[in-house]
């Protein structure tokens, strides 16, 4: 089995690379359940031993896109191929896919030992080389003790990696994961995520993930997908996804986001100068899409925000009021009410041990950021 | 104070069921088994002794004196007996059989209907027995005899050239078991199969089974549980049948609930009658006892 390196890792962007050929090409995919369109003509590219993550809000069409990887639902129009083959006549059967499922699908009637060896026997693999293979399994995810257990008797956590072991028995060259870790509790789920990555690096294996928590993808994922209603809204690495995003359904989506509404004022070489309706001046060193005149939001992240008694500067300042204050512990977040009558959060990290902070409820205070700290998103 | 009668009213509504056994099992059981061991006689009622309670203590061991297994020797002497035994149990397997093949497709159709279809389905089923038994059994003969419906149409279909006789053969006692207990069958099969989750089939697709091996590997032998309930519930009324044999059935077709009710009111042979029902009763209880031990231990030993 290929071991990456985390050196190696880090430089491991195929997509970037134009000769590099897809392993996953969906072609133009649509999916229709009578009058409902589940998947829009949909294209994309996954590469190999890429960890790539559907994000989007249940039904999206990122479990429905997934299971046409797995053979479970008929494509309605275009072609979906692996590794430049076709697979639309190929049954889930015949799949070099394997698939971990939201409910695990754990054989109730089988043992641990028996689940994991299920797909090995289907192939006919030879009697030691299964017992051999399940112990390679059950030793990969840590769970020789319970080779002998039925479903019932184990833990959520251990069937998942039950479920996890039979889904890699076989060797897979893509590995599915149907919101994989959903049923665990959050302290297990963080802690999982960092195993599946390990896990997907060692292995080599392709991944590809549903999943509906936004931290979960950005943890795992290489590259992450976006949907909505049936569509891709953004493919890109974690960090594109959140510093760049191309929209703002992908920038409310992913963490939180203060929109505010202005004008393009000026156009320059990298930055923009906008106007709020009160007549703030606000710079910003993302050019977005538009032009002078245009109506576009200023879009800032709350971490990205500062908050304060004086006004900072002539630039890049709001002034507005507390209206809440929710104390996280690690951070402190702020709502403050905008003189334009919107709320903005801005969260605060508490960096020291204070009992109270300066800022309090009802407080004239102003926020101010970097010019790179904002974009701007098309109206 | 409150707090022992509150327990004695938790453990009251334990006892009901147990009461209940008692007073409409237990008791009758009884009753046979003492008759079983009782003498034919002309008298009113048509054994001796005739055991009256009001003999106190010394009348009633004086009476069990009088107990004798003659009975028993009787039955185990005379073919007729045993033969019907025999006779009951093969057709009850055959017919428990053919309703399994039959009501297994059913119940599994119906499970993986559209979930808005299945309470009409279900309904389906059962709606037979807003019907009488006795009316539904009293069909067939007019469905099956020479004249009836069934030869009518194949007739008319040009697939026979002369009326078959099926009224008054096994046949006919296989058709009328399996058409009045499908529902027993089916009814313990869909509750099982509808609970059996489908992505468990997937996942058994995943993993390189066509959809027949995965039926065969995975919904099968999950669906066990139901398989036996429904043979059971099928199988152990069907041994001591009476109404569909006497009905349906030939002066050929040898059922025990038959040869019973000739013992009877035929014969008016009160003991040995009840003899050949207390041995039928041990048939259909002792394999239910061991298989119920097996399955016990074998969970044991799971855990």
């Amino acid at each position: 089995m290929n071991v990456k390196s985390s050196q190696q890792r880090r430089a491991y962007q195929p997509w970037e690379d134009a000769e590099a050929k897809p392993f996953i090409e969906f072609r133009n995919v649509t999916k229709r359940y009578g009058a409902v369109t589940a998947v829009d003509n949909l294209s994309l590219s996954i590469y190999e031993r890429e960890f790539f993550a559907l994000l989007g809000p249940s039904g999206c069409g990122k479990t429905t896109l997934m299971r046409m990887l797995a053979g479970f639902e008929q494509i309605t129009e275009g072609a979906v191929y692996l590794a430049g083959e076709d697979l639309s006549s190929t049954p889930p059967y015949q799949r070099p896919v394997n698939m971990m499922f939201q409910s695990y699908a754990l054989f109730p009637h089988m043992n641990v030992e028996k689940n994991i060896a299920f797909g090995l026997k289907q192939e006919g693999m030879p009697k030691a080389e299964i017992a051999d293979r399940v112990a390679e399994m059950l030793s990969l995810v840590k769970m020789q003790d319970f080779a002998s257990r039925k479903p019932d008797q184990l833990s959520g956590g251990q069937r998942q990696r039950v479920a996890l072991a039979r889904s890699l028995a076989k060797q897979p060259k893509l590995l599915l994961l149907d919101e994989p870790l959903g049923a665990l509790d959050r302290k297990l789920r963080e802690e999982t995520q960092f195993e599946l990555v390990d896990l997907q690096e060692s292995l080599g294996i392709t991944f590809m993930i549903v999943t509906h928590d936004q931290e979960e993808a950005m943890t795992v994922a290489d590259r992450i997908a976006v949907m909505e209603h049936g569509k891709i809204v953004q493919v890109d690495p974690p960090i594109q996804m959140y510093e760049r995003p191309n929209n703002r359904y992908v920038a409310d989506f992913l963490g939180n986001i203060n929109l505010v509404e202005a004008t393009i004022d000026k156009i320059s070489n990298d930055q923009v100068t906008l106007a709020t309706p009160s007549g703030n001046v606000l710079k910003v060193n993302h050019t977005g899409s538009g032009s002078t005149g245009d109506k576009v939001w200023m879009a800032a992240r709350p971490e990205k925000l500062l908050i304060g008694l004086q006004k900072p500067g002539e630039e890049n300042c709001l002034p507005g009021e507390v209206w809440d204050i929710a104390y996280l512990g690690d951070l402190t977040i702020y709502k403050v009410k905008l003189d334009s009558g919107d709320f903005a959060k801005v969260s605060v990290l508490n960096r020291t041990v204070a009992e109270t902070r300066d800022i309090t409820w009802e407080d004239q205070v102003w926020l101010s950021f970097e010019p790179d700290a904002a974009l701007v998103l098309a109206s | 104070m409150k707090r022992v009668l509150q327990s004695i009213a938790a453990r009251s509504t334990i006892w009901v069921p147990y009461f209940w056994l008692l007073l409409l099992f237990l008791a009758p059981f009884l009753m046979v088994v003492k008759l079983s061991v009782s003498e034919p006689a002309i008298a009113q009622p048509p054994y001796l002794p005739a055991m009256d309670f009001w003999d106190g203590p010394p009348g009633w061991w004086e009476d069990i004196r009088q107990f004798s297994i003659s009975n028993y020797i009787f039955i185990m002497e005379d073919s007729l007996y045993w033969k019907s035994y025999l006779s009951s149990l093969r057709i009850a397997i055959i017919a428990t059989s053919l309703t399994l093949l039959i009501g297994y497709p059913l119940a599994y159709g119906m499970a993986r209907a559209p979930r808005a279809w299945r309470p009409t389905l279900l309904m389906l089923v059962i709606l037979p027995f807003w019907t009488s038994f006795l009316i539904r059994v009293y069909a067939w003969i007019g469905i099956l005899k020479k004249e009836g419906l069934l030869n009518q149409f194949l007739l008319w279909l040009g697939v026979i050239g002369e009326p078959l006789t099926i009224l008054n053969t096994n046949i006919a006692v296989y058709i009328g078991i399996v058409y009045s207990y499908l529902p027993f069958m089916v009814l313990p099969l869909y509750a099982n199969l509808e609970k059996q989750d489908v992505s468990l089939l997937e996942a058994a697709n995943d993993l390189g089974c066509t959809n027949r091996q995965a039926f065969w590997k995975v919904t099968w032998p999950l669906s066990l549980p139901g398989v036996i309930a429904g043979c059971f519930l099928v199988f152990i009324p069907t041994v001591g049948e009476f109404v569909i044999p006497s009905l349906l059935g030939g002066s050929d077709t040898l059922m025990i609930g038959r040869t019973l009710y000739d013992e009877f009111f035929q014969n008016r042979d009160w003991p040995v009658s009840s003899a050949v029902a207390v041995i039928l009763l041990l048939i259909l209880i002792v394999p239910i006892m061991l298989f119920q031990r097996s399955e016990g231990r074998a969970k044991e030993r799971e855990q």
